[in-house]
């Protein structure tokens, strides 16, 4: 059984890519729910 | 030592012995100096990923492109986004060779549980919702050929069963392999139609201006050309494929090329179904009736003939068996890295059971929507390709964290040139599919 690889040490860049990535998927997940809503009309 | 350590020490000792036996011939194909037979061995991941990637939506996407707008303008583009795929899968070759593990056992290692959790769910829906529309174009393909859906149906689901019973990886990617080549049938259909050579020839050097200027409809089919070409399930599926294949270091100059391979024969075969479709295009056809591979393969049958709309109606069959067999596969690698349930396709169904299930049901669930009438088809069309191309952005980004982590990547990690190309591909391939998912909601932003 292989070891699990240690956590990444976020930096600030890799931070600030994730909290973006955060706001992101916030939108997305709406979007993705109403192309569903308008298919089935 | 616990009992449960050990017997999960002996199943990753049974599945490395197998690994390395295959690993044996390409190691005796290098010392021969057999370098054909070394590419034969070592071709598969970048192949299957390319060719999985046409289709069904995607064939009919690119003869929608050449029903609506010819030869011209599409052509060069199709060129352009193989090659931001070939950047994309690049660098997953690099992030499986130097790290041996698949992207989704990498990000819940590197990020955490919760965003490994999100990796695999997110792949997971958006897999199961893309193989419906796989399913539904095996469906209106059989439907042209008279067969009747429960059955075609039911032989795709033994194909990928049969895929999957081999429990190996090597006979598993030969097995897809053999199908991915069917996926040729579209150029000697492209031949036979008689394409316009010259406009072809001058299509390639971007010689045609945007068709009818930019509307919201030309926007949609950029878009949907877009998506049809780079989607999140070609990241996790060939960084896992190489990982499970066994490939080193020593290996990435033919996992290149084979990714390359993959990407020209993806592209020709994509632009000769643009070229199909230009048939309906030089005879005024209106495609605003016609919307699946079934209604494609009746409206080209006067101009083409019986038998080659025929082979376009198996092609269409093809794209989405192809891409059953990859995109289920892509999805049990994610959830058995995830869950720690089998991470290997040279695992038996009894040591791999999160793997394998993964798999199969998916293919089940999606064959067993597709057969319930008046089942919401084109809502879960719709939502495929929001999810597909809104998570296109979370995808990339990983890549390009994973590919710049110096810890794990070593040498392999991204270069300057490669961060730059890198990073321009995630923004427009992100920026294309946000576009093409709001599109999708608001159809009539862009005035299409």
């Amino acid at each position: 059984m292989r070891e699990q690889l240690p956590r990444k040490q976020l930096g600030g860049a890799t931070k600030l890519a994730l909290i973006l990535l955060r706001v992101y998927i916030a939108i997305a997940i709406p979007l993705v729910f109403l192309a569903f809503v308008r298919g089935l009309h | 030592m616990t009992t449960e350590t050990e017997a999960l020490r002996l199943l990753a000792a049974r599945e490395e012995a197998l690994r390395a036996h295959d690993r044996t011939r390409v190691v005796h194909a290098r010392r021969s100096g057999r370098s054909w037979l070394l590419l034969l061995l070592l071709v598969g991941p970048g192949i299957l990923t390319m060719l999985g990637e046409n289709d069904g939506p995607s064939m009919l996407s690119y003869v929608t492109t050449g029903a609506l707008y010819g030869i011209g303008w599409f052509v060069p583009f199709i060129v352009v986004t193989f090659a931001m795929a070939y950047v994309v899968q690049e660098a997953t070759i690099r992030i499986g060779v130097a790290t041996k593990r698949g992207h989704a056992e990498l990000i819940f290692d590197r990020f955490g549980a919760a965003w490994g959790y999100f990796a695999m769910l997110d792949l997971s829906i958006g897999n199961l919702l893309t193989l419906i529309t796989e399913f539904i174009a095996i469906r209106t393909g059989a439907a042209f050929l008279g067969i009747p859906a429960w059955m075609a149906i039911a032989a795709s689901i033994g194909v990928v069963g049969t895929a999957f019973a081999t429990r190996r990886y090597f006979t598993w990617e030969r097995f897809a392999m053999l199908l991915a080549a069917a996926n040729l049938v579209f150029i000697p259909i492209a031949l036979h139609a008689h394409p316009d050579m010259q406009a072809l020839r001058q299509s390639l050097t971007f010689g045609h201006a945007l068709p009818g200027g930019f509307n919201g409809t030309l926007l949609v089919i950029v878009l949907a050309n877009v998506g049809a070409t780079v989607t999140p399930w070609m990241i996790f599926f060939q960084q896992s494929a190489v990982v499970d294949k066994g490939l080193t270091r020593a290996d990435l100059r033919h996992a290149r090329a084979d990714t390359a391979i993959g990407a020209v024969i993806a592209a020709a075969v994509a632009i000769a179904t643009v070229a199909i479709g230009a048939v309906l295009f030089a005879h005024h056809v209106s495609v605003a009736s016609l919307r699946d591979g079934a209604d494609f393969a009746g409206a080209l049958k006067p101009f083409i003939g019986g038998p080659m709309a025929t082979l376009f109606a198996l092609g269409m069959i093809e794209a989405g068996l192809i891409a059953a067999v990859t995109i289920s596969a892509s999805s049990a690698y994610a959830a058995g890295e995830v869950l720690q349930g089998g991470r290997s396709l040279n695992r038996t169904f009894a040591e791999g059971r999160t793997f394998y299930a993964v798999a199969l049901l998916s293919v089940a669930f999606a064959a067993a929507v597709v057969l319930i009438p008046n089942a919401p088809l084109l809502a879960m069309t719709l939502t495929v390709n929001v999810i597909a191309t809104v998570l296109m952005a979370p995808a990339l980004l990983f890549v390009l964290l994973l590919a710049n982590d110096r810890e794990i990547m070593g040498p392999l990690a991204n270069g300057r040139v490669a961060n730059t190309i890198g990073t321009a591909v995630m923004l427009l391939i992100s920026a294309m599919g946000a576009a093409y998912g709001t599109l999708v909601v608001f159809p009539h932003l862009f005035g299409a």
